[in-house]
This record gives C-alpha cells, structure tokens and sequence, in this order.
C-alpha cells in the first residue's frame, strides 16, 4: 500500500448560484463517499483549505517576495485534499473516481515518494 | 454517513437558510436584505465545502449561525454607505450566535415573510422574492411550482432585489389594514411552498415531508400572531393541514405514487388540526382556501368513489371564479367526468382557455387519458399517458404514467 495525495482543484465561481437545497446534496454525497473510504481503512486525512489569504513566496536574487492572495478570481484553486491508501495508481484513480468532487473540479493525483 | 448526520443535515440547509436570512436581517435593522442574503450563501457554502472532509459538526446549525454572523459583521465593516452623507452609516448590534436556531416561529421570520411581500413589487414578484428568500425554496422549484423558466425567475429575483434596494431605509412591515395587501401573496407563497412538498418537481422522491412541514409551521405561525391572524390564514392552514393528513397514503413502500382510489386512511390528528382552524376560518366572504380547504377533507376522507361528486363540482364552481386559472379549470373536468360524465369532460377540455399554456404539465394529458380510457378509447388513451410521462417531473410519477399508458396497451 502506497498513499496518494488528492488535490481538490476547483472554480470557486462554481458555487456561486447554488441553493440550499443544492448545498444539502453536495454534502451528503461527499460525505457518503468519504465515510465509505473511512469505513475501508482508506482515508488517511481530509483537510479543507480556507479560501482566504494564500501567500506565495519566492527568492529572486537577494530578495524573498511574498504575493498575496486570495485567489477568489482565480479560475483554478486548490480548494482541499485527501490523503488516501491505495495499491497502485489505479486504484487511487478508482477511488478518486467515485468522489463527488469531479462534479465542481479536477482532481490531481500524486503518489507521495516514501522510497 | 451516519444516519443521525444525515438527518441532522435535514433540518440544517434549507430551514436554517431561510431563518438565518431572517434573524440577520432583523439584526441589519430591517435593511440591505442582500447583505443577509449574501452573509447566509457564504455560510452555507463554508458548510458544504468544509463538512464532506472534516465531518458535519454536532449542531450544524448553530455552525451556521456563527459563520453568518461572522460575515455579516466583516461584510458591514466592508460596505460602503450606499449614500454619500446620508446618515446610513449601518450600525450593527453585537449579537451572539445562538446556541440553536429556534423550531418556534420568530417575529425575525415574520417580518421577513412581509418584508418580501412588499407593495413596490407586483405579487407575482412578491411570491418569487418570498420563496426565495423566506421558504428556501430553489430557482429552479421556483420556476416548475410557477410554471416559468429558470431564467425568467433568476432575471425576477435581481430585480426585486434592485427594486427594494433602490428603496433604501429600513423596510418596515406596516400592521392593520396596510398589511391586508401583503398577506395576500405571503399566503400564496406558502400554498406554493406547500404543493411544492406535496407534489415534488424535482427528482426522485414524489413527496417532500419537510416542505409541507415548513409550509404549515409558517402559516400557523402566521395566525398565530394578533396583527396577522385573519380567517383566510386559518383556512390556509386547515387545507394544508387536510392535504398532510394524506401525504403518507399518497406513496407506497416502493415509493411510487398511489392514486386517490386505492389510498388508505387520512392521519386523523391532522384532520382534527384542521377542523380546529376551519372553526377561526369562518365568518368572512368565502376565499379560494376555504374552498380548497374543503375539497381537500373531501379528498381525505374514503376512497374516491365513495365522494359526493356534485358537491366537488360545485366548490369547483365557486374556485373557477375566484381563480380562473387554467389550472384549476383543468382540475374541475375530473368532477364534470363524474357528475356529467367522460364525454362532457372531454369536449369540456378541447374548449379550456389557456389550453395551450398546460401543455407541459403531465397532469394535463394525464386526465385526458382516463377520459379517453372510461370512454373506451385506449389507443388515444395510451398516447395522452405516454405524453404526460413525457413531462413528468418526478421519477415516481413518471413511472405511474408509464404504467398507466402500459394498462391500456394490455388491455
């Protein structure tokens, strides 16, 4: 068993329009779908990240630059990400396969190196 | 996912969507309804991307209540005054999320039901701004209960929005005889929210318990208080109370639609509910509620064959004056097939106003399919039922129509 990272990449205006009812049914999909990971073992960690405040830090030459967020007009965030067990790139893309989140973005998957 | 966190999630969207917006709102003094709005669809959105990983907390509600709060004070910081050097600088009273948001009816939730009802704006637009923003009910409900478009509905809410914006100030809610106007369409907008529960124009399931519960709570809320209790209320509340009493016997274990004739018993604590705001229903011109108040505890009690038809014919009558909507014409052909028989219907229907406009309505060729049916016409029979299957507009009711089209194939 390897662990893979599933980062959540999403459009934040995607969630602009939607209504409670809307709201109610990402939730409990979602939820559905990582209890049933939970439940096989398979979920290590789920984090959501704010959406507010990222910070973007480089050198260039002697100086550090520090750009700030938010990103709310950008198209592509990273919204949050799983930390799943899984046998093989296959299998971490099957499971990424069933997540909801396909509906409001992409999911990148990384195998994390532990060789 | 747990079942205590699904039904703890239940109670949190949709009802909580529509208190919060009221208890921020009366928090804003009865101004900028959009910041309450856009204060409540930023927590619900927190919610929805923050719970599928972290897990639906213990008191979603009072979750929600914070997050809103919180942004309703950073939002206030952020406006501008929409004026320059008009004293419309908002002051926001320090307000403590509560614990839970309440299950009684508050003056917050009242005043929002009339604030949205608001005579600058036609009643049409009234109901829409009121079902959006009181009911928590979805553009696209909206749009199917109203029989319009997505849109159209959408384009409706921002201008209202605009409209009443452009009003400044505090909306007050009047009381005595300037509120007649408004009750109006807070009591249509409730009848709407209740059908919408009661016939599902959205998915899976035929019934939405919770609608129907919200729709009755809000209305017996309404007459509950002096200044907005009036017998045209309470006959709202009666037929909706007569109408729940039969949502049960209205799916079966499998989930598909039972009709009228093969129902089983109306809830009788419900019956009784209503008969009690029937009682503060009486003594005024009759309205279009008393008169479906009626059909509806015919509708409850017995199966459909045991109905005095003529009476049913006769309220509908009265209900084709109060509302000559093709709707409801279209309704009373079911009567004229039972007092005067399947062919009168028939031509009867051939001759409805507003035809036309019911062509997208399943239950339109749904009735012209039993009368083709009881007059022995089961190839044009079939074809109305496979048409109405064609605009079904919830799984369950597709599937009857289907059946219904498949029984007079068979036969």
């Amino acid at each position: 068993m390897a662990r893979y990272l599933l980062l959540l990449h999403e459009n934040p205006a995607v969630f602009a329009d939607l209504s409670p009812a809307d709201f109610e049914a990402i939730v409990r999909e979602y939820t559905a779908w990582s209890a049933d990971l939970r439940a096989k073992g398979r979920l290590v960690q789920g984090e959501k990240l704010k959406d507010e405040g990222g910070r973007r830090v480089k050198r260039e030459g002697p100086r550090l630059l520090v750009s700030d967020g938010p990103f709310a007009e950008a198209k592509d965030v990273i919204g949050g990400l799983f930390v799943v067990e899984a046998a093989s790139y296959d299998e971490a893309v099957r499971l990424a396969e069933g997540c909801p989140h396909l509906r409001y973005g992409e999911i990148e998957v990384r195998e994390i190196d532990e060789t | 996912m747990k079942p205590e966190a699904s039904s703890a999630l239940e109670l949190a969207f949709r009802r909580s969507s529509a208190r919060l917006v009221a208890q921020l709102y009366a928090r804003l003094g009865g101004t900028r309804l959009d910041l309450a709005e856009d204060a409540t669809q930023f927590s619900l959105l927190q919610a929805t991307r923050q719970w599928p990983v972290r897990g639906v907390p213990d008191a979603p509600d009072a979750w929600l209540a914070r997050v809103a709060h919180n942004r309703l004070t950073d939002l206030v910081r952020g406006a501008k005054p929409t004026n320059e050097g008009a004293d419309d600088e908002l002051a926001l009273p320090p307000v403590d999320p509560p614990e839970r948001l309440s299950q009684e009816f508050g003056d917050d939730e009242l005043r929002l039901l009339f604030a949205t009802c608001h005579p600058a704006l036609s009643v049409e637009v009234q109901v829409t701004l009121c079902l959006k923003l009181a009911c928590g009910l979805s553009v696209r409900e909206i749009a199917r209960a109203l029989l319009s478009e997505e849109t159209a509905i959408a384009q409706r809410l921002v201008r209202a929005r605009k409209t009443l914006q452009a009003l400044g100030g505090a909306l007050e809610v009047p009381g005595g005889a300037a509120l007649g106007p408004r009750l109006l369409a807070v009591h249509q907008a409730l009848y709407v929210l209740f059908n919408e529960g009661y016939e599902r124009t959205d998915g899976e399931s035929l019934v939405d318990v919770s609608l129907c519960a919200e729709a009755l709570r809000l209305v017996e809320g309404v007459v509950s208080q002096r200044v907005t209790s009036t017998p045209e209320g309470h006959a709202l509340a009666a037929l909706f109370c007569f109408k729940a009493a039969t949502l049960d016997s209205r799916v079966d274990g499998s989930g598909s639609f039972v009709p009228a004739a093969r129902r089983g018993p109306a809830r009788p604590e419900l019956i009784a509910r209503g008969v009690l705001h029937l009682k503060h229903a009486m003594g005024t011109a009759l309205s279009r509620w008393h008169l479906e108040a009626e059909l509806a505890l015919i509708h409850a009690q017995g199966p459909s064959n045991a109905w005095p038809w003529p009476r049913i014919l006769s309220l509908y009558d009265d209900l084709v004056r109060l509302d000559p909507s093709p709707l409801v014409a279209l309704n009373r052909l079911v009567a004229v097939a039972e007092v005067e028989g399947p062919h009168e219907a028939l031509a009867a229907l051939e001759r409805l106003p507003g035809l036309e406009g019911l062509e997208a309505y399943p239950w339109r060729h749904a009735i012209e399919g039993s009368l083709h049916r009881r007059l022995g016409a089961l190839p044009a029979a079939r074809r109305a039922f496979l048409r109405a299957a064609d605009f079904a507009i919830s799984e369950p009711q597709r599937r009857f129509l289907l059946g219904e089209a498949r029984a007079c194939a068979d036969a």
